[in-house]
């Protein structure tokens, strides 16, 4: 219970005097107190205005919700620690109810309304396709956390970055050598019949023949589809692997039915975690996944090798070592994507620390401190891992987890390296004028 | 220059990568899709028929007898209407200039989560339970008396055209249906305080131009809807002789007020209509079989943007539709009895759809006041975003896990199928004692409910198909 500071989930980011003094030593904790002389330094400033484009509403709300959490729970940090170049963040938080057109006009009320020295959080990528261009012509520096491809892969603009969250087609690339090593080189991909399937489909295909593997078989699933038990005979037999990435209301039936038609006889079984993000895996129909494996971006369940940055991280958000709010056990956060506000949060203090921002007439400045960016080391800044970043195509790259599904919780067994997940493209954003 | 480079390589990125993260998340609607719902719809709709044969051979004075019972409770004295609302007034304006200069979030200003989920989706469970409280705590009365007082207009200052009937009430409240459910961004603070504003400006002008009674009774959608779900309420008010400032409270059957209400006109039963077309669209509006009928994968929802046009025409197109079914029902009944007027048992038996409106209205609005209504906690908490925590919250106070927990779903899917059911049924028996009243006995008058009956069961099993159907949350 949190007596008198405020919960995390509070708005007013901008934190008092008196309560930052409080919470000095919570500061330290992070190794980056820089003394009270910096953080007296820091009341004759301007706070910097961080807008926070939220998916409050909409389709995104339920991963909006927890990106909301992490954001407040960073800032709260950074602020206790003196700020960002010792002044205040103050953030400013505007919902685009996940609609890629109200995302746009969004960003226009950051600039024009609320004047921010930045913009950060988008998640879903038809938002964050809908935004950026805007931001782009308003030459506002635009911090997503999508996952998306987007940005790495050359289709938006150079105000564009994703620092903090590694993208779908590193993902998707980096589980190649472990499956192809660990549960077979024939593999059978089921996955919805549209763009989000696709992009598995295409990346995945490409990396596991890379690895001396094949694909027995390609089944995409129509979209409205919400029974499967018709599409699991088309499975051939010599499948050594399924690889499944099945979204939506439907998965549970899914997994339901998988089970169903298997039995205990099945093949190796590896799917994605964003199918059952935020999704408790003790939910009935999920039985069937005991011991089948799941990528994961960051851990649901802290294991026994807990990291000391993975405590501190879950102590501040507020989230238990299952995953769960520490408020309600079974209230599951979305923990693979969420991280990423947290961590974009630390990289835009790092570079605007290292480009000596004043104001907004300092962007250009803030773009090229953030394109020389390098590397992220872990610790409490970045709990999720080291990462590197390429300031050509403003994507960070780093660590993947597969986790294998025992008891209900996901153990996880593999930690893959940065440069499993690396690729070859010619996408390079420094070549356009600011 | 950038602005250039965009549509090659949008359209380039919008083919690779529209839908990370995995968009529609699996919870409630991927835990309804696991419970026997099949068997809950078959026997919601037969539960209706049945109720309706038993009620059929229910002689309709017995009925009205048992449903005429009164238990009287007491006597209170009516509180200043004057009074209460000048302080609702207050609380609204508060709320407007939160709106306007509080929080940009709406997750953490008061008026999102005041208008949508306290008055929209729960006060109106709170009239339909303890009566009119509406009459007295409407914000726009006292102002407008005071405008009224101002301006020496104790008189209106034009009588109400008869020919406009309620009209301007299904303009509003389409309005209202069109900010809530197609808009992109009914929650947004700033946005929401001018709508607010602008409706009341239009309630202030139309109780100045044509006098608090007769644009409350047939201009004002709200007042006009809650008075009507007033007459749901177990707390029956009546006035006593030579004592206008009290009333005997009695105790009574919900639903038995209905049967005090007068017919309604043409257009007051086009606006009822329109209440239960626009809740039942907003179901409909999140199936996958509505997406996928304009042309959405549901799987991967472009935001409310993209289907503006699509659901403009779906909720004026479903209201038309109900509107149609509606009249069709009359116009069968009408030559089933040979009898009926067509305009009185239009607005008479349009009365028996309340409790059906009330019941979509608690199905609909469950889940999403589930969450809303801890927000409000929060929020109350902290109106003006510092950070306070009065009630000593924990941290991440805010929990879905209520739907997204197998069990707890259940429960609440069986709640909300059983209020569809149940409102149907309240119906049935309203509108035999309705019909009866009307029509008078006899076998032609008794047969001539059953088209309206026949409606009553297909639009239970509409109703429960949208509890269960796959849909996007």
């Amino acid at each position: 219970m949190n007596q008198k500071t405020p919960r995390s989930g509070a708005k007013k980011s901008l934190i008092t005097r008196r309560s930052a003094i409080k919470t000095i030593g919570a500061a330290s904790a992070l190794g980056l107190a820089p003394g009270y002389v910096r953080y007296a330094q820091a009341q004759t400033s301007e706070p910097l205005k961080l807008g926070f484009q939220l998916h409050s509403t909409g389709i995104g709300a339920a991963y909006g919700r927890w990106y909301d959490r992490t954001t407040q729970a960073a800032v709260k940090l950074i602020n206790a620690a003196g700020g960002i170049a010792g002044r205040q963040v103050e953030i400013v938080t505007e919902d685009d109810g996940t609609d890629p057109k109200r995302g746009a006009e969004v960003v226009e009320k950051f600039a024009s309304q609320h004047k921010v020295d930045l913009v950060f959080g988008t998640l879903f990528s038809h938002v964050v396709i809908g935004s950026a261009p805007r931001a782009g012509e308003l030459k506002m520096p635009y911090f997503v956390v999508s996952e998306g491809y987007h940005v790495a892969s050359g289709a938006l603009n150079r105000y564009v970055f994703q620092p903090g969250i590694t993208d779908v087609r590193s993902q998707v690339s980096s589980m190649a050598p472990w499956i192809a090593g660990n549960l077979g080189k024939k593999v059978t991909m089921i996955f919805p019949d549209y763009a989000f399937g696709h992009d598995h489909r295409d990346f995945f295909t490409a990396a596991i023949e890379k690895q001396g593997g094949s694909i027995a078989a390609l089944l995409p699933i129509p979209p409205t589809e919400t029974s499967y038990t018709k599409y699991f005979p088309q499975i051939p037999a010599e499948t050594e692997v399924i690889y499944h990435v099945m979204v939506g209301p439907g998965v549970l039936t899914f997994v339901k039915e998988m089970g169903e038609h298997f039995g205990s006889q099945r093949p190796q079984i590896f799917g994605f975690i964003d199918s059952l993000e935020a999704v408790d895996l003790a939910s009935p129909g999920l039985e069937f996944l005991d011991g089948t494996y799941f990528w994961e971006a960051f851990p649901r369940y802290a294991g026994a090798n807990q990291s000391a940055e993975d405590k501190f991280y879950r102590e501040h958000v507020g989230v238990d070592g299952n995953g769960a709010s520490t408020a309600d056990a079974k209230d599951i956060s979305t923990f693979s994507h969420m991280f990423g506000c947290w961590e974009t949060l630390y990289v835009i203090k790092q570079a605007i620390e290292a480009s000596g921002y004043q104001g907004p007439a300092d962007k250009a400045k803030l773009i090229e401190a953030t394109e020389a960016l390098t590397s992220f080391a872990a610790g409490n800044e970045h709990p999720q891992g080291d990462k590197l970043f390429d300031g050509k195509r403003h994507q960070c790259y780093g660590h993947q987890f597969i986790s294998k599904v025992e008891g209900n919780k996901l153990n996880v067994v593999h930690k893959t390296s940065i440069e499993d997940g690396q690729y070859e493209n010619d996408t390079d954003y420094t070549k356009q004028s600011l | 220059m950038i602005r250039a480079k965009y549509p090659a390589v949008l359209i380039a990125a919008i083919g690779l990568t529209l839908a990370w993260p995995a968009m529609a998340h699996t919870g409630e609607s991927g835990l309804v899709l696991l419970l026997p719902t099949g068997y809950f719809v078959l026997g919601g709709a037969s539960a209706v028929l049945v109720s309706f044969a038993l009620v059929f051979l229910w002689p309709p004075a017995h009925l009205q007898h048992l449903w005429s019972k009164g238990c009287f409770l007491g006597t209170v004295r009516r509180p200043s209407q004057t009074a209460v609302s000048t302080v609702t007034f207050i609380f609204l304006a508060a709320l407007i200039l939160a709106g306007l200069f509080g929080s940009r979030d709406p997750r953490a200003n008061p008026l999102p989560v005041t208008i949508w989920a306290v008055w929209w989706g729960s006060f109106v469970f709170v009239q339909a339970i303890c009566g009119d409280l509406w009459h007295f705590l409407n914000p726009a009365i006292a102002p407008a008396r005071a405008l009224r007082r101002f301006i020496g207009a104790t008189e209106p200052l034009l009588a109400y055209p008869a020919w406009l009937g309620c009209t301007p009430a299904i303009v509003l409240f389409g309005g209202f249906a069109w900010l809530e459910l197609i808009d992109l961004a009914p929650d947004d603070p700033a946005r929401l305080a001018h709508f607010v504003l602008a409706y009341f400006t239009v309630a202030m002008a139309g109780m100045v131009l044509f006098g608090e009674r007769a644009w409350l009774a047939r201009g004002d959608p709200f007042t006009i809807f809650l008075r009507l779900l007033a007459h749901l309420s177990p707390v029956d008010p009546r006035p006593i002789p030579n004592d206008p400032a009290r009333r005997q409270i009695f105790l009574v059957f919900p639903g038995a007020r209905l049967f005090q209400l007068e017919a309604l006109s043409l257009s007051g039963t086009a606006f009822l209509l329109m209440t239960l077309g626009s809740v039942s669209f907003d179901g409909l509006s999140r199936t996958f079989r509505w997406l996928e009928w304009i042309g959405i994968n549901p799987l991967e929802f472009p935001g409310r943007s993209a289907v503006v046009t699509g659901n403009s025409v779906g909720l004026f197109g479903l209201w038309l539709a109900i509107v149609a079914a509606y009249a069709a029902s009359i116009l069968l009944g009408r030559i089933v009895s040979g009898s009926w007027r067509l305009k009185d048992a239009a607005g008479t038996l349009v009365i028996s759809i309340i409790p059906i409106t009330l019941a979509y209205h608690f199905a609909h609005y469950l889940t999403s006041l589930i969450l809303e209504l801890q927000y409000v906690v929060e929020i109350y908490g902290d109106p003006l975003a510092q950070g306070w925590n009065p009630l000593d919250l924990p941290a991440n106070f805010v929990s879905a896990s209520l739907l997204n927990n197998y069990s707890a779903v259940a429960v609440i899917w069986t709640l909300q199928a059983g209020a569809v059911v149940i409102g149907h049924i309240v119906a049935v028996a309203v509108a035999h004692l309705l019909n009866a009243r009307m029509a008078g006995s006899g076998t032609r008058a008794a047969l001539a409910q059953v088209p309206l009956a026949a409606l009553m069961v297909l639009y239970t099993l509409f109703g429960l198909w949208l509890l269960a159907a796959p849909n996007i949350g």
